[in-house]
């Protein structure tokens, strides 16, 4: 007898193929993007976290060490808020992951609102990082406190 | 029906097969070019041009003149008469004088002189004003003019026993009756205190000295045999003078050096002969602009020379000194070639930086004290490399080394960090941990040796080789520091380092006892850092080799430590080395250098072993899995149409066949290494599954018409496919999870880059370990002559990172980085038993319809052999189960496909004896055995693993016992992904699931508690 496929795992491989990817949903509904440098001649590493609601925070750690605490600071305009996050949403799909460090290497850290994980991180000479993904970080950039 | 094939059919497979179809692309896309490197902006305001004013003088300098009458008498035999005097107010000496004749009466004057002797008779009446002892001896007759106005002009140029007097010219100006009536130029007294004019210097070491001042002023370059004939120049030009160093000042006997150190330039240059000494350089060329040199004050107080270069009026920190420097290609100030050239960065932050020139309308005034620290360090830098290994910049060819200073955040606060971007160097200014990092000397080091190394090893900056490139910046920034085995502590805050410095080569502990205390980094390889921060913790576990350094230079000294260090860089490392390799590349870099019996050779040894990087540590063991103890058989696909059935097992000589399936496929089907399931595409692209053992049944697993290969891994918990389309990536589907990823394919450059060209992915074979996939893919790329070439290849994509029990980070390395034009590779296969051991199909488009050959490759020693040659079709190779033997696809004479068969030797990649026909209206020939053996060991993370989870027996007959230190859920999934048995288990409680019912065959079971997962693979029996 044809054994049943409807439970298949592989049905989730033609899921993938609609959504774009797919990841297990996470405990917390919040998410956040991720963003910042690191590296150079210190290893240090400034990461700063942005949420939806619009809180923004900054945190400097040093290479392998235990996360330092991170310091608020001031929220952002919302309207850029969900611009950025729109920009993240609408990140192509070959744009999601890059793996290219340099000495400093800049990164985006995130997750769609489809669930799609997006990890990128580039710096190596040559290796620059998708068109969208580089514009979405100067956005990033532009609504840190000045 | 498939027969057993009799031995008449038998027919000796040789390279003379029908003509087929060579491999082709399905389409051909647009080829794309790689992205440049990025450049830094200047948008100074750069003052437009004016016109220089030139106040060069080759002689006394032109003061206000005095007149004077001459009040002498003049003697009855002068034929002169009243003399009017102009005279230098510094020397006192005439510039011009007037003198009538005695008498305008034409007929008594006396008959016309030569006009020669008629000026020399006349400086000889006025050698008393001229202080001139004789001048008919020291002033020589050179050019003689005649006017229209009928005036001759006699040129005298003045000597002293034979040797001209530098910059002494007059002129006597004779009327109609060539009567002397004037006197103009300047000259000197008579040198009578210069006696000896003997040169201590030969002409050529005053060349060599007027060289080596150059150098510090100039551009100096060898002139092509094109620009010699055009200059009419070959070699400095040298003259012995009487020279006058002050004007007016005691004379001197010199060499006057003419030299034409690059095309734009002339430069004089007067060097004392009997001292050497450099009296007087100057460039005689009509240009205002060049190399200068000047003092400024650095971060640390200290005044600093400098290189600057004059340009227009303004001077830059631009060193245009050193030997790099080619002006000729350089557009100043912007774009010099071969310069060093600090830049200014404002303190502007790099989403929105202004980049400026450090510039200044005087070359006195230098206040920026970052960039003077910074412009200092990199000449220091420049001249390191040069002096101590003979490389040419950063690059080794003369590139331009760029600074920049006073970089900021991205908001807006002081970097606390320098860094290398490939296209310069960047400093902050500090903040809470650093002080301006540019007065660092060791900092500039660091940061340059990341050029140096992007250049020759180019050290990937991730994990060990990333360790390695940090370990590189770190040892020889301490070698131009060598006052110290510190890495920073110049720029520092103790505040935040209280150490005193951000690292130690000498310790690397640093003060601390463990990565939470800054500055702390391993030193010993039972130390190392394993996480995924700091890409792999490139900045913590670059202390172990550092160690390795300070060990090895303490024993053996810094010059000889550091020439080991520079050629196993250089000469031996490449992009992906670990920490062994620099090792091996350490001993033997020693053993070049110093012979292999030397002390240098010894304590590299001891070092590596003193902080744990042993021979052997991380290479991947050459190991041989066990051979799979179950029978083995061969799967092959039936071309013959009139025949219903497709895929056919038989028994290793081609008989007894027994038939699978009758559904069409268009892939070769994979098969998981216990031989119980294969995967396969069938001719409406669906995924389908046929299990072998121990009953045979099939079922389609993914029904979109999407798909065009796919293949299941060793251990049958993962899929790889790709599809029918042209895209660039791979899906892989975790059976254990029911997770799936979608994996973009590119090509690797040799820079280190995600280059494109990658159209689509073909074939796919996982390795033993599950983490690797093996793929073949079309290419189309672009040639130097951007004409579009397009080729297959073979690449590993790491789909899978079993030490983590997550997804691989997706990178990508090409069996082949660079195929020779017309070869194309494609079908790899592993061998059964040595993991490192492949075969593949090579084409050689230039070998016309025979072009496919296949291709044995020993992976670790690089060994290869041709199995078969002259094959009108990708063989797709299969090897036997104990590899002695290989399958594969060929053309009989008659033109019918048929499976053949090749032993082969004990090295697995060369033949041994004829290749023969197997199995006659086949292809795609797999050898596969039904039996259990451990080809990897999935390592869980401690951290993620479901605690104290046991499974047994296994192979297990009628139940399994599960047992966890967690309250979990335990499912057993069949490799088709479907579950089958659960259970909930109970912390130190005991369950069992029943497997009564179940087939005989692989199972996967998976427990969770929380968010802890674990799997194990079952057999049943």
């Amino acid at each position: 007898m044809r054994p049943s496929h409807s439970n298949h795992a592989l049905l989730s491989l033609a899921v993938a193929l609609l959504l774009g990817c797919q990841r297990p949903p996470t405990a917390s509904s919040a998410r956040s993007l991720r963003f910042g440098s690191g590296g150079g001649f210190a290893g240090l590493q400034t990461t700063y976290e942005l949420y939806p609601d619009g809180r923004l925070t900054r945190r400097t750690s040093t290479p392998a060490a235990a996360d330092a605490p991170a310091t608020p600071l001031p929220p952002p305009p919302a309207a850029q808020v969900r611009a950025c996050f729109r920009q993240l949403d609408a990140l192509p799909t070959d744009s999601l992951q890059l793996d290219q460090p340099g000495n400093l290497t800049y990164f985006l850290d995130g997750q769609t609102r489809r669930g799609c994980p997006v990890h990128l991180a580039w710096g190596a000479p040559g290796a620059p990082a998708p068109h969208a993904a580089r514009a979405l970080y100067r956005n990033l950039q532009a609504l840190l406190p000045r | 029906m498939k027969t057993t094939l009799a031995l008449a059919g038998l027919l000796a497979v040789s390279g003379a097969f029908g003509a087929a179809q060579a491999q082709t692309a399905r389409f051909k896309p647009t080829a794309r070019s790689l992205a440049p490197a990025a450049r830094p902006r200047i948008n100074a305001t750069i003052d437009g041009a004016r016109a220089a004013e030139l106040q060069r003088s080759t002689g006394p300098h032109l003061d206000a003149a005095r007149l004077s009458t001459l009040a002498r008498p003049v003697t009855a035999s002068s034929g002169l008469g009243a003399v009017q005097l102009w005279r230098d107010a510094a020397s006192g000496l005439p510039v011009f004088i007037s003198a009538t004749p005695k008498t305008t009466d034409a007929a008594s004057r006396p008959a016309p002189a030569d006009p020669a002797a008629a000026s020399l008779a006349f400086l000889g009446e006025l050698r008393a004003e001229l202080q001139v002892q004789q001048p008919a001896q020291e002033f020589r007759v050179g050019d003689i003019s005649r006017d229209a106005l009928g005036q001759t002009h006699v040129r005298l140029t003045q000597h002293w026993r034979g040797l001209p007097v530098y910059g002494a010219e007059v002129v006597v100006h004779l009327d109609g009756h060539n009567q002397p009536t004037r006197f103009s130029g300047r000259h000197f007294r008579t040198p009578s205190g210069l006696t000896n004019l003997t040169p201590a210097l030969a002409a050529p070491a005053a060349a060599a000295q007027a060289e080596t001042a150059l150098r510090r002023q100039t551009h100096v370059a060898a002139l092509s045999a094109d620009v010699q004939r055009l200059l009419e120049y070959s070699a400095p030009q040298s003259e012995l003078v009487v020279y006058h160093p002050e004007p007016y000042a005691a004379p001197v006997l010199a060499w006057h050096v003419t030299t034409r150190p690059n095309v734009l330039e002339r430069w004089e240059t007067f060097v004392d002969a009997q001292t050497g000494a450099v009296l007087r350089q100057y460039e005689s060329s009509c240009a205002a602009n060049g190399p200068r040199t000047a003092s400024g004050t650095d971060l640390n107080g200290t005044a600093r020379t400098l290189n600057t270069y004059e340009w227009n009026n303004r001077f830059y920190l631009i060193d245009g000194a050193q030997p790099m420097f080619n002006l000729g290609r350089s557009t100043m100030p912007d774009e010099p070639v071969g310069a060093l050239l600090t830049l200014d960065a404002n303190n502007t932050r790099p989403s929105a930086p202004t980049i400026t020139h450090v510039s200044g309308a005087n070359n006195t005034s230098w206040t920026n004290r970052s960039a003077v620290s910074a412009h200092f360090n990199a000449a220091t830098a420049y001249n390191y490399y040069r002096s101590v290994f003979n490389r040419n910049s950063l690059d080794g060819a003369g590139g331009t080394m760029i600074s920049m200073v006073r970089l900021a955040e991205d908001d807006g606060s002081g970097m606390d960090n320098a860094f290398w971007n490939g296209r310069f160097i960047a400093y902050g200014e500090g903040n809470t941990g650093f002080t301006p990092l540019a007065g660092g000397l060791d900092v500039a080091g660091h940061e340059m040796t990341h050029g140096v190394v992007e250049k020759t090893a180019n050290l990937v900056y991730q994990g060990q080789s990333g360790a390695l490139n940090e370990s590189m910046a770190d040892v020889f920034g301490a070698m131009m520091d060598r006052a110290d085995w510190l890495i920073g502590e110049d720029v520092v805050r103790t505040s935040a380092f209280p150490s005193g410095a951000l690292r130690s080569l000498q310790d690397p502990h640093n003060g601390g006892t463990s990565l939470s205390n800054r500055g702390y980094q391993p030193r010993t390889m039972s130390e190392l850092y394993t996480g995924t921060q700091d890409n792999g913790g490139v900045h913590v576990n670059s202390g172990i080799p550092n160690w390795a350094f300070y060990k090895t230079a303490t024993a053996i000294g810094r010059d000889h430590a550091e020439q080991i260090w520079y050629r196993a860089l250089t000469t031996y490392l490449t992009r992906s080395s670990q920490f062994l390799d620099l090792r091996l590349a350490a001993i033997q870099a020693a053993t070049d250098l110093y012979g292999g019996s030397s002390a240098d050779v010894t304590a590299v040894r001891a070092a590596f072993d003193a902080v744990g990087i042993l021979g052997g540590t991380t290479q991947p063991p050459t190991h041989t899995l066990p051979t799979n103890p179950g029978q083995d058989y061969i799967l092959s696909y039936d071309t013959n149409t009139a025949d219903p059935g497709t895929l056919y097992r038989s028994n290793t000589a081609g008989a007894n066949f027994l038939r699978l399936s009758t559904t069409a496929a268009i892939s070769k089907p994979s098969l998981n290494d216990a031989g119980t399931v294969a995967v396969f595409v069938d001719a409406q692209h669906r995924l389908r599954a046929l299990q072998l053992s121990p009953t045979v049944s099939e079922s389609i697993i993914q029904n979109q018409p999407v798909w065009h290969n796919v293949a299941i891994s060793k251990d049958g918990t993962k899929l790889a496919a790709v599809t029918m389309a042209q895209d660039t990536s791979i899906y892989v589907v975790n059976l254990a999870s029911g997770q799936a990823v979608r994996y973009m394919l590119y090509n690797p450059t040799s820079a280190g880059t995600r280059g494109t060209g990658v159209m689509f992915a073909d074939a796919l074979e996982w390795d033993y370990s599950g983490e690797y996939l093996l793929y073949d893919s079309y290419n189309v790329i672009s040639n130097a002559q951007g004409q579009d070439i397009d080729f297959w290849d073979i690449g590993f994509l790491r789909a899978w990172n079993a030490a983590g029990n997550t997804w691989g980070d997706g990178q990508i390395q090409k069996l082949v980085q660079n195929l020779p034009a017309g070869l194309s590779i494609g079908n790899p296969v592993l061998a059964k038993n040595s993991p490192h051991i492949m075969a593949f199909d090579l084409l050689d488009a230039n070998a016309g319809t025979n072009g496919f050959s296949v291709m044995g490759l020993n992976v670790e020693t690089g060994a290869a052999g041709t199995i078969f040659q002259g094959l009108s079709t990708p063989g797709t190779p299969s090897y036997s189960k104990l590899d002695d033997k290989m399958l594969f696809t060929a053309f009989n004479t008659a033109g019918d496909t048929v499976v053949a068969v090749t032993n082969l030797q004990a090295d697995k990649i060369t033949p041994s004896g004829t290749a023969t026909v197997l199995i006659s209206e086949g292809k795609w020939g797999v050898w596969y055995s039904q039996g259990q053996r451990v080809v990897t060991a999935a390592k869980e993370s401690a951290a993620t693993a479901v605690p104290g989870l046991s499974a047994y027996p296994n192979p297990a007959r009628e139940e399994l016992t599960l047992q966890a230190d967690a309250a979990a859920e335990a499912t057993l999934y069949d490799l088709l992904g479907r579950p089958v048995r659960t259970a909930r288990l109970q912390p130190g409680r005991r369950s069992t699931l029943e497997l009564n019912g179940l087939s005989a065959g692989t199972y996967v079971l998976r427990a969770t508690a929380g968010a802890a997962t674990s799997t194990r693979m079952i057999v049943k029996q």
